[in-house]
């Protein structure tokens, strides 16, 4: 049986004994797979896209007051399709609240924690809003006797519209799940462990935070909507804290990197309360406040992560990404390189970078050097949009792109590769490559269609034979050593393909052996295919081995430039570095 | 003219409410980088502790002392069972926190039940204040938490200790190398922003209903405080101010509800035009 088949097996038979079991087990069971398929779309934002949501419930509540409003709206004025529409208002409702929460936290660059603390305050508000906004929600009391699903003069029997309410979860669970397999959800999964990386490859991470939250936000506002269908009633319970907190422990219990635990974890919980009722409900809450403190100290990566680890591994085999080998891209288009003019940057009244004039516009590899301190890093940072420039210019290929975002300048034409090896260590090699070979040409939608093969470039290919990555491509990225890491990182740079090449320290941590590759790497670039690569390097031998120029860099200001014999020879430069004075005098 | 001198009042009294239940959130998470989802019930916890020695006939003073013993107390523990292990991660002592409210108001609500409580007001009466009557209980308040936030900053600023905390705040590595315990220090951080919550929570109990869930009301606004005031304790008392005379101002021209979205909407604002907000990513 396919594994994704097996894996998700338990939910559709859920479904089927919400529909079989008598009214009152099969309605909560109906109602716990509702809520199980809210928390598995937390799960997607926050598991794999790394954006903690505590208050999920505001989506998820004001779908369900959407669906209920429409629906008594609609039966009070004889409308024969309230439920549809009020299935349509709940993802409307949702995905726009979704999405102005994230246009005021996530694209302002809000870090993880300060969005996190955005969300606990929106659902603080939220359920005061809907406990006082009496006209339209009802107030404490909420809205009561709403309309059970139905679609014009057909009325469903009540057995039937649990159906159609399980049915309806189970479409969604499967439709979240597969999201999160596919190219998409793991290209999310690497925004998450590296969003520079990710930017540097042409994906636009603002974009695709935005995206998945507002698209949960959809799918929470809709089974909001069903879910007041189902129990015909909203309250602003369902709005605020204590649900956005429900959220958030079942999808920590049930272990937010897969869409199946939270699932069974909701199922569980909510169950246990249910059972438990009057009585002994708030020793219940207690003990579930303990577990999850106990998770998030003991197993941060859930409980279901912990069991799926017990099972035969041949149950969840890796994915297979098959990487194939593109044709050598055509030459021989005219390319204008890069142009930087008097480009300065400052932090405060400390100036980093002051008027740089640097040509990148023949085939070569330019290093960059200077003394620790004197801007280069900070120069790639700012030519790569990673650092706002203060003054100046830059020109990619003859056109304009000062001030751009990183991901623009990747689709322009750009190549980063960073100081500090820089790839998504939760993923493999193959992985890896595969989302670096789609971040100039895939948006979101495309992720989602893409199937996973990917056909690499031949300078790729001569990075990944010479490090002997081709039959070690199911590894995990984070399990690489220091210098293979930095291999794989020019080879995923090399992957999205570029016409200007900026190297950050590539042969930091390398082997002698390591360092000859990349020489080697990089002259086969100039000559194969008259790439422009400016390289920021501190290895003179290395320097002599592949430079066809030197820039030196001191105080952010340019000090020289030339060939290697020419800065070798400059006084003022050894002065620089060995500290005489310059012109030689003692 | 009486009005306004009211009016004025109102709003020097809330602000002094916001800035003392602020300024314990702003130590853990100004210094800390701690996201103390459960100040609240810290705050709830102190409101309880005066509800409990007034219930043995004890004096308020012995309440308010008793809730501080009692936060430090629970900050301390919190500090050396949960945080310290999880300083790795902002987000699980996020997580973690937000799941410890959870079980202490169950835990409260298990031991007093859902019912509100009240503690007597120690200073009944009303004081003339340029010819206009005032509650003298909220002046006393008023003048305690500027207190207390002075008596912080100062620390901070001027001694030994404060020199440390801030150490270990800017560089936690660094520190250590220094010869400075950076986690006795945090440790010390934290008991204390957990004793001001507590503090605030006995300082505010004969004004309100005390409950269980009592400390979500009043950290709604105080973390408001803290988005607005970023990662600097001294600019709490400011962000307060602000906060207070928008909620007051609205509530009394329109109403309750549209004030609470009032400063919503003045936080967010606040961190859109703040190009040095604290929660900004360092890139």
């Amino acid at each position: 049986m396919n594994p994704f088949v097996r894996q998700l097996l338990p939910i559709p038979l859920a479904a089927a004994a919400a529909v079989l079991a008598g009214p009152y087990a099969g309605g909560l069971l109906a109602q716990f797979l509702v809520l199980g398929t809210v928390t598995a779309a937390l799960a997607l934002t926050w598991g794999t896209a790394g954006i903690l949501n505590l208050g999920h419930s505001v989506t998820f509540g004001a779908g369900a007051y959407a669906g209920a409003w429409f629906s008594l709206f609609a039966e009070a004025h004889g409308g024969a399709y309230g439920s549809l529409a009020g299935l349509g208002a709940g993802a409307l409702l949702g995905g726009v609240m979704a999405w102005l929460i994230a246009a005021v936290g996530l694209r302002r660059r809000l870090d993880a924690v300060g969005f996190a603390l955005v969300t606990f305050v929106v659902a603080l508000a939220a359920e005061q809003v809907a406990g006082r906004w009496t006209g339209v929600t009802g107030g404490f009391n909420g809205l009561t006797d709403i309309p059970r699903f139905h679609i014009g003069a057909l009325s469903f029997t009540p057995t039937a519209a649990r159906g159609v309410t399980a049915g309806l979860a189970v479409l969604v669970i499967v439709l979240l799940a597969s999201l999160a397999r596919r190219p998409y959800g793991v290209a999310l999964a690497a925004v998450r462990d590296n969003e520079r990386r990710m930017a540097a490859l042409g994906y636009d991470v603002g974009a695709a935070k935005t995206g998945v939250f507002t698209f949960t936000g959809v799918v929470a506002g809709l089974m909001g909507a069903v879910y007041v269908m189902q129990v015909q009633f909203v309250s602003p319970g369902l709005i605020g804290l204590v649900m956005g907190t429900n959220f958030v422990v079942w999808a920590m219990l049930g272990s937010r990197r897969t869409v199946w635990g939270p699932v069974v974890a909701t199922l569980v919980v909510s169950a246990g309360a249910n059972l438990l009722a009057d009585a002994a409900l708030d020793y219940w809450l207690l003990v579930t406040g303990a577990a999850f403190v106990a998770a998030v100290v003991l197993v941060p990566d859930g409980v279901a992560v912990v069991v799926r680890h017990r099972m035969p591994a041949r149950w969840f085999p890796a994915r297979r990404v098959v990487l194939g080998r593109a044709a050598p891209v055509a030459d021989g288009q005219a390319r204008e390189g890069l142009v930087v003019r008097s480009v300065g940057c400052r932090f405060g009244p400390f100036t980093a970078l002051r008027g740089v004039d640097l040509d990148l516009t023949e085939p070569g590899v330019h290093c960059l050097i200077g003394p620790n301190g004197a801007g280069k890093s900070t120069l790639l940072d700012v030519l790569s949009g990673f650092t706002p420039a203060t003054d100046g210019s830059w020109r990619l290929n003859g056109q304009d792109v000062t001030g751009r975002p990183p991901w623009e300048l990747t689709r322009s034409g750009l190549g980063r590769k960073f100081q500090a090896p820089s790839i998504a260590g939760s993923l493999t090699l193959a992985e890896n490559l595969a989302l670096a070979r789609w971040g100039r040409t895939h948006g979101a939608r495309a992720l989602v269609r893409q199937r996973w093969t990917a056909n690499l470039p031949p300078e790729a290919w001569f990075v990944l034979d010479a490090a002997g990555f081709a039959d070690r491509m199911d590894t995990l990225a984070g399990s690489l050593s220091h210098g293979e890491q930095q291999l794989l990182e020019l080879a995923m740079t090399l992957t999205a393909g570029c016409d200007v090449l900026l190297l950050d320290e590539p042969t930091a941590g390398m082997t002698r052996s390591e360092t000859e590759q990349v020489a080697e790497v990089l002259r086969g670039l100039v000559h194969d295919h008259g790439l422009p690569v400016l390289v920021v390097e501190h290895d003179m031998a290395f320097i002599r081995s592949v430079a066809d120029r030197v820039t030196v860099l001191r105080g952010g200001e340019v000090m020289a430039t030339g060939t290697v014999a020419e800065i070798e020879s400059n006084s003022e430069v050894s002065a620089v570095y060995v500290g005489r004075a310059a012109g030689g005098r003692p | 003219m009486d009005q306004t001198i009211a009016l004025t009042l109102g709003v020097l009294s809330s602000a002094a409410v916001l800035a003392l239940t602020a300024v314990g959130l702003s130590l853990s998470f100004g210094l800390m980088r701690i996201i103390n989802l459960a100040h609240g019930e810290f705050l709830t916890v102190g409101a309880y502790s005066s509800v409990v020695t007034a219930d043995h006939g004890l004096s308020w003073g012995v309440g308010l002392a008793a809730a501080a013993a009692v936060g430090l107390g629970m900050g301390a523990l919190t500090e050396l069972l949960l945080i310290r292990r999880l300083y790795r991660s902002p987000e699980l002592s996020i997580l973690a926190t937000f799941g410890l409210s959870i079980v202490v108001r169950q835990l409260i609500q298990l031991a007093y039940g859902k019912d509100y409580r009240t503690v007597a007001n120690p200073l009944p009466g009303a004081t003339q204040v340029l010819g206009v009557p005032f509650p003298t209980y909220q002046l006393l308040l008023t003048g305690f938490a500027v207190a207390i936030v002075v008596a912080v900053l100062a620390v901070l600023r001027f001694t030994s200790l404060g020199l440390r905390v801030r150490a270990v705040a800017d560089d936690a590595a660094l520190s250590e190398t220094l010869g400075v315990p950076s986690t006795r220090v945090n440790l010390v951080v934290f008991a204390t922003s957990a004793a001001l919550a507590a503090t605030a929570g006995a300082l505010v109990a004969p004004l309100t209903n005390v409950q269980p869930d009592m400390g979500l009301d009043y950290v709604f606004t105080a973390f408001l405080v803290v988005i607005v005031a970023g990662r600097r304790v001294a600019p709490v008392l400011v962000a307060a101010l602000g906060l207070a005379a928008v909620q007051n101002l609205t509530t009394f021209w329109t109403d309750p509800l549209l004030a609470r979205l009032a400063i919503l909407v003045l936080a967010f604002l606040a961190v859109q035009v703040r190009p040095s907000a604290g929660f900004r990513v360092a890139t």
